[in-house]
């Protein structure tokens, strides 16, 4: 048997083992503190953590890096030598070092050995920063090493597409991170850092949407669509973007109500109200108050619906049809009565398991018969 | 139709004992399939969907496609076991 146990009870695990896993997981980068800044001959690293090939240091007092004048650009970067001292006493293991270049792109390759591996002597170098020098010193900060953050670099595991309404803003969160969307274009990517359950929301400050969203497998991408709720009836204004307007259609119930009728129609300044009509005498008619417009339900989780009608089950219904047929009820999927006649109802249909466009709408039955609706939303 | 419902307002053609029964025409025609893939929350009551919503009616909560598929292979099998006593019938 040849094996070291690391983190197991009564095994000694070595810094380097430690420093293993954070390097695989998180970038090279600042994590806490460490402002720079510099004057014409002086580059300053300010106090604060850094994490450089998993290896976590504090910077206790400002380094100062002498910068040359010159032409081109100076590299600030920092190198960690495992073989230098450590003990109770003295820390010998990390230094800064500046080196120059006539371009951005054409420093010496830096020295990045694998430090974590074999707990011996080895080097690792990252940059620091680089700056642009002319005749006088340092000019600028041309760039600098970036605060850690997880979905960087190595810590890419998999990723979510949004698509949102324009305007909002987006976040992406499991519980630990939350990541925010950098503008309200309507569309963004986030780069996920690892499996988890991931809740993607958007909202523009009235409405709000959310999906929720497993990422189980290295390099999954999820496309998620968010959509607010809308209305296809509200206080007085038939949405006809939306419904298409609101209209009757002569349309048997059943084999016991097999007559169609059109129903009359009237328009409020804040409901809209459907009468069931009857050709003669004919006491087995029933009709359609529909939005014209088919309306996709994909999004939708739930219809809301005020209204009230002249009598409960079956005879002021709304409905939901997947079409028309011979009778209403070959095509209605799913309905809600109110709970009395005559008196305003607020109520819920679930929605989640449709799919594909439906046509919304209320049965009136008889002649006279009516129902009346103060709106009806479509909550996603 | 008479339809039973659980705990969990999930429809059912038969009664587990403690059941409740209503008589909902919607279901009239429908397949046992079809049924149990809807469920009835009667008027007064509510049953809270994963979004919150305070939901009553019906409204299934199986796939739409896959119960329609239930009741026509239902309607295909009355078809056929009516053709066939037709069939029989004439044949005497």
């Amino acid at each position: 048997m040849s094996i070291r146990g690391s983190n197991f009870e009564n095994q000694h695990p070595f810094a380097s083992d430690h420093a293993l896993v954070w390097e695989r997981c998180i970038p090279d980068g600042l994590l806490y503190g460490v402002d720079m800044s510099f004057t014409p001959t002086l580059f300053t690293i300010g106090t604060g953590f850094m994490l450089v090939a998993g290896r976590m240091f504090e910077i206790t007092a400002a380094e100062n890096i002498s910068i040359s004048p010159g032409s081109g650009y100076a590299r600030v970067y920092v190198a960690i030598d495992t073989g230098g001292a450590a003990t109770e006493n003295s820390f010998n293991q990390v230094t800064f070092g500046v080196d120059y270049a006539a371009n951005l792109d054409s420093f010496a390759e830096l020295t990045q050995e694998a430090i974590n591996i074999n707990q011996g002597a080895a080097v690792y170098q990252a940059e620091v920063a680089v700056l642009s020098i002319d005749n006088t010193g340092a000019t600028a900060i041309e760039r600098q090493m970036e605060l850690v953050s997880p979905s960087a670099g190595s810590g890419a595991f998999a990723a979510i597409a949004v698509t949102y309404p324009a305007g909002s803003t987006v976040t992406v969160t499991d519980g630990k991170i939350t990541y925010t969307s950098s503008n309200t274009s309507g569309a963004a990517l986030f780069i996920i850092p690892y499996a988890a359950t991931w809740t993607v929301t958007a909202t523009d400050g009235t409405e709000t949407a959310t999906e929720t969203i497993e990422i189980t497998a290295e390099n999954q991408i999820v496309s998620v669509t968010l959509a607010y709720s809308f209305y296809v009836y509200n206080l007085g204004d038939e949405c006809v973007d939306v419904s298409g307007g609101w209209v009757g259609k002569a349309l048997g119930l059943n084999t016991e109500f097999p007559t169609g009728s059109v129903p009359k129609i009237t328009k409020g300044p804040t409901t809209i109200t459907a009468t069931g009509t009857a050709a003669g005498s004919n006491t087995s008619t029933n009709g359609l108050f529909y939005a014209a417009n088919k309306i996709d339900l994909t999004k939708v989780k739930s219809i809301e619906v005020k209204f009230k009608g002249s009598a409960t089950a079956g005879q002021s219904t709304f409905r939901i049809l997947s079409g028309f047929g011979t009778y209403m009820v070959d095509t209605a999927v799913a309905g809600l009565s109110p709970s009395a006649a005559n008196t305003w109802f607020v109520g819920n249909v679930d929605t989640g398991a449709l799919t594909g466009e439906f046509y919304l709408g209320f049965n009136v039955l008889l002649a006279n018969r009516y129902i009346e609706m103060e709106y009806l939303k479509c909550i996603c | 139709m008479k339809i039973y419902i659980d705990a969990d307002y999930k429809c059912h053609v038969s009664n587990d004992g403690i059941m409740r029964a209503f008589e909902v025409p919607e279901f009239d025609g429908k397949s046992p399939a079809f049924i149990e893939g809807y469920r009835y929350i009667p008027a007064g009551e509510t049953w809270t969907n994963p979004q919150g919503a305070k939901c009553s009616g019906v409204s299934p909560w199986r796939d739409l496609n896959l119960l329609n598929e239930f009741q026509a292979q239902y309607v295909a099998q009355i078809n056929a076991a009516r053709a066939a006593y037709t069939e029989g019938v004439n044949s005497i």
